[in-house]
This record gives structure tokens, sequence and C-alpha cells, in this order.
């Protein structure tokens, strides 16, 4: 995993959000769905997951509770709130906005328009 | 809560983690504690599973969660934060009753074009109180951003 694969705090808010739609999780799962689903090209650093989910919190875009596990010890899992899924939406549409935005500067094709990237 | 049988380079980095917990109550503190407990135990165990020796998985575990300093203090930030709309609630109450008191209390009464009833004066100081606070909750927002 190079450098480059480390995730800024920013991402690291939209991508928790993202993780959270499909489920509720404790933190390590957040971590490791972000891993497994980038084929390990990102890694969400765990000095920046616990302040994103605090600040996540403090804006009511995600609830915590306690909760006691069939085997080992209680865990504290992450739900996303109806807030936290609006928020997730208008990231996503900002993210898509720049990343056309960028595409057009580069000469490349966005991702999405033509399922991949390449140079126009 | 301290966990003798977790292994020692885990002890001392959520111990690190803790001494800069101050600012969170006690119960904060030991959720704090708990939560990255169970991630690190997570963590080593999946190391484990890859083939890593005892020490090795350990230590690539607290070497995920960076400067254990940095991390507390994010953390501690983080609840002084979440603290901070009770604080501004009774700071705003307490702003309130302080001109509602002295205008019904007192006879003050400025001579002039701009302010000819106490009631007026009265809600000028509101006024102001209230674009204070909120100006200051704005700034208070913004630094812990």
């Amino acid at each position: 995993m190079s450098e480059s694969s480390a995730l800024g705090r920013d991402e690291v808010r939209l991508l928790v959000l993202h993780v959270l739609t499909r489920g509720a999780s404790h933190g390590y799962a957040i971590a490791r769905a972000v891993e497994e689903q980038s084929d390990d090209a990102l890694r969400m650093g765990e000095g920046t997951l616990y302040p994103v989910l605090r600040a996540l919190e403090q804006d009511q875009l995600v609830t915590s509770a306690w909760e006691t596990a069939d085997s080992g010890p209680a865990r504290k899992v992450y739900r996303i709130t109806a807030g936290g899924r609006a928020e997730l939406t208008r990231r996503l549409r900002d993210w898509k906005s720049r990343v056309a935005a960028l595409g057009n500067v580069l000469g490349l094709d966005p991702i999405g328009r033509k399922g991949g990237l390449s140079h126009a | 809560m301290r966990d003798d049988s977790r292994h020692p380079a885990i002890e001392a980095f959520l111990a690190q983690v803790e001494a800069r917990l101050g600012a969170l109550s006690p119960e904060e503190r030991a959720e704090e504690r708990a939560e990255l407990a169970h991630h690190l135990d997570l963590l080593v165990t999946a190391n484990r599973a890859g083939g890593m020796d005892p020490d090795d998985a350990v230590h690539a575990a607290v070497g995920r969660f960076g400067r254990a300093g940095a991390l507390g203090a994010a953390l501690a930030a983080a609840g002084r934060a979440r603290r901070t709309p009770v604080r501004e609630a009774l700071l705003f109450v307490i702003l309130w009753t302080v001109p509602v008191v002295t205008g019904a209390t007192s006879d003050w009464y400025v001579d002039g074009v701009l302010f000819p009833h106490p009631w007026i004066d009265g809600l000028y100081m509101l006024a102001v109180v209230t674009v204070a606070f909120f100006q200051h909750r704005q700034d208070v927002r913004a630094a812990a951003q």
C-alpha cells in the first residue's frame, strides 16, 4: 500500500457515511470494509477514523451505542441518521462534479460516463 | 479498564491516549479506551491470522493508529465540542436574564432620540446579546473543524 493510499479527513467522512448505509458497524469493521472494497488500495488510518466518527456524531450524521456481542466484549456500533444520508447524497454529488471538472481539465474521460478512465 | 492480559505495547498506547483525555469525564475516558482496545484486539487477531508473530502483530496494529498523543488530543477536542451546546444554552439563558432583570428593576432611561423608552433599551440589549452569542458559537464551531 503506497503513501498515496492514505485518506484525508473529508474522504474518510465520505467513506464512513457510505459504509454505514449498508448497515450498522463498529470502527474496525468500517475500516476493513473500505480496504476490502478498494482491494487494499485505500487505507483508512485509525488515527483519523475515530476523530471523524466523533465529528460525525457531533453533527448528528451518525449515532452510536454500545452493544453486547454473542461472543467477546461489548462493542460500540455506529448507525447513519437521516441527516447523514442527506449529507452523503450531497457530498457524492459534489464529488462527482469535482471528478468531472478535473477530468475536463486533464483531458480525461470522467469515471462513470464510459465506465473507466481514458485519455480523450 | 486496564487489562493485564493485554500486550504491554497496547496498554502503553492506550495509556498515552488516555493521558490526553483529561477534558473528558471518567466515563467518557473509559469508553474511548474500551473502543480503541476493541479495535486493537481485532487488528492483532487479523495480523496473527495473516501469519505475523505475536509481537509484530501487536506493533503493526498499534502503528496503524499513528501517534497516541495526537489521537488523544483529537478525541479530547471532539469531547469538548460535544459539550459546547450545553454550555452555550446555559450561557444564553444567563446573558438574556441579565438585561431582562436589569431593565425590569432599574429606572435607567437614556435621554435622547434613539432610546426614548426603557423597553426599547431592553430590546436593544437583548438584540446585542443574541447577535454576540451566535457569533461566538459560530467561531467556536469553526475552530473545532
